[in-house]
């Protein structure tokens, strides 16, 4: 049984870059955006749809839901911050300590090293960078998370309810 | 310094997934957004400025993000990788040097077939040169697909689910909490063998039961 993503690529017609800005655009993008930059495009985006979600989600009180607005607001910019922070800097560790084996360097900095690269294959291997720095990232992340995320969370959580709370309620004419 | 084995073949491992950017990011993106579930949900309970009916909600909308979000990753950014990845592979998304690579070695006919994998001819795995150029263009596609997938599944559908999830979590919790405390103010008192629920002491039971008594009954 043919699975449905195998169907929509059989439909769809070829198509060939001509060397133009498509082609530039997508050559650059797989070279320079990796994870960090992904958290980051994430990141931006999710603060221009979630909060918003949040505020008008009929399913909850008024109270919920300026609260979870806050919340949200708060969990995207601690999360994409240190999100972005410990991917890159963890990438940045692994390139400066991934020298390849014919250049000469101390052992201390082909720690990460893979002795299976090929020689060349230059594009590999910067992936091969940015994938072990992703997976040394999700270890700094345990720490961060706790130590960063959890108290800048609620600190900017807290700051928009004071925000919030000395808004006059529109509903009630002013009244507070 | 002698780099430890187990660190080499974890460096081995990494270098092979290396052309698999569309897993890592499915993989580092499912553990990332358990930690931060663990962590959120941790920031919630102990911020006592958020009130108890409010937590109600924001707990279960903590725990189902990570849940909702790996699902969705699964079933929209992972398909939108492969669609991107099926092209490419397939030479139906091709740039002109991988067009050329495609004419030159008579795999033309094979184009868009589904068995079809440019990776997997041998022409590929001779020539390292044009790997790299293959390989530039197809991650460049797989992250292009995947960036596009995540938007939508992690920005969109999952907080409307999420909320959805939450929201009926915290109506279900205020109900048993109304429950509960209606038990409470309702006076529930110890019944004497023989006494039935009909016959209950109350203050004025109790009056009309000595204004039924027997006068004179009572002598000190």
């Amino acid at each position: 049984m043919i699975k449905l993503t195998d169907k929509i690529v059989n439909l769809i017609p070829k198509r060939e870059f001509k060397g133009g800005r498509g082609e530039r655009f997508v050559h650059w993008f797989g070279e320079n955006i990796s994870t960090p930059e992904n958290r980051l495009i994430i990141g931006v985006t999710a603060l221009m749809t979630q909060p918003f979600i949040d505020l008008y989600n009929k399913d909850v009180d008024e109270k919920t839901q300026k609260v979870s607005f806050a919340r949200t607001v708060g969990r995207i910019i601690a999360g994409t911050t240190s999100g972005f922070l410990v991917r890159k800097g963890c990438i940045k560790l692994v390139e400066k300590y991934s020298q390849r084996t014919d250049k000469p360097a101390k052992a201390i900095m082909k720690i990460f090293t893979p002795p299976k690269a090929l020689e060349g294959m230059n594009f590999t291997y910067k992936q091969y960078q940015k994938s072990m720095g992703m997976l040394l990232a999700i270890v700094a992340l345990i720490f961060t998370n706790f130590a960063f995320d959890v108290p800048v969370t609620n600190f900017i959580t807290n700051a928009i309810m004071k925000k919030i709370d000395k808004k006059p309620d529109k509903k009630s004419g002013g009244a507070k | 310094m002698n780099v430890p084995r187990i660190v080499k073949t974890f460096a081995n491992k990494t270098y092979e997934l290396a052309n698999k950017p569309g897993k890592m990011m499915l993989f580092v993106g499912a553990t990332g957004w358990v930690l931060s579930s663990i962590a959120q949900v941790t920031a919630v309970v102990i911020n006592k400025q958020i009130p108890d009916d409010q937590k109600k909600f924001l707990i279960p909308q903590e725990m189902s993000d990570a849940c909702v979000n790996i699902l969705s990753f699964i079933l929209f950014t992972s398909k939108a990788t492969s669609f991107g990845e099926g092209f490419v592979k397939r030479g139906k998304l091709a740039t002109p040097t991988i067009k050329k690579f495609i004419m030159d070695n008579k795999l033309a006919e094979k184009v868009g077939q589904k068995s079809f994998d440019i990776k997997g001819e041998s022409v590929f795995k001779n020539n390292p040169k044009f790997q790299e150029e293959y390989y530039k263009f197809a991650d460049g596609v797989s992250f292009v697909s995947s960036v596009a997938g995540s938007i939508i599944s992690c920005n969109i559908v999952t907080p409307l689910i999420r909320n959805k999830i939450a929201s009926h979590f915290q109506k279900a919790s205020l109900a048993r909490e109304k429950e509960l405390n209606q038990q409470k103010d309702t006076v529930i008192t110890p019944q004497a063998p023989g006494v039935s629920a009909q016959n209950k002491p109350s203050v004025n039971n109790y009056k009309s039961a000595t204004m039924n008594m027997p006068k004179g009954s009572l002598k000190i």
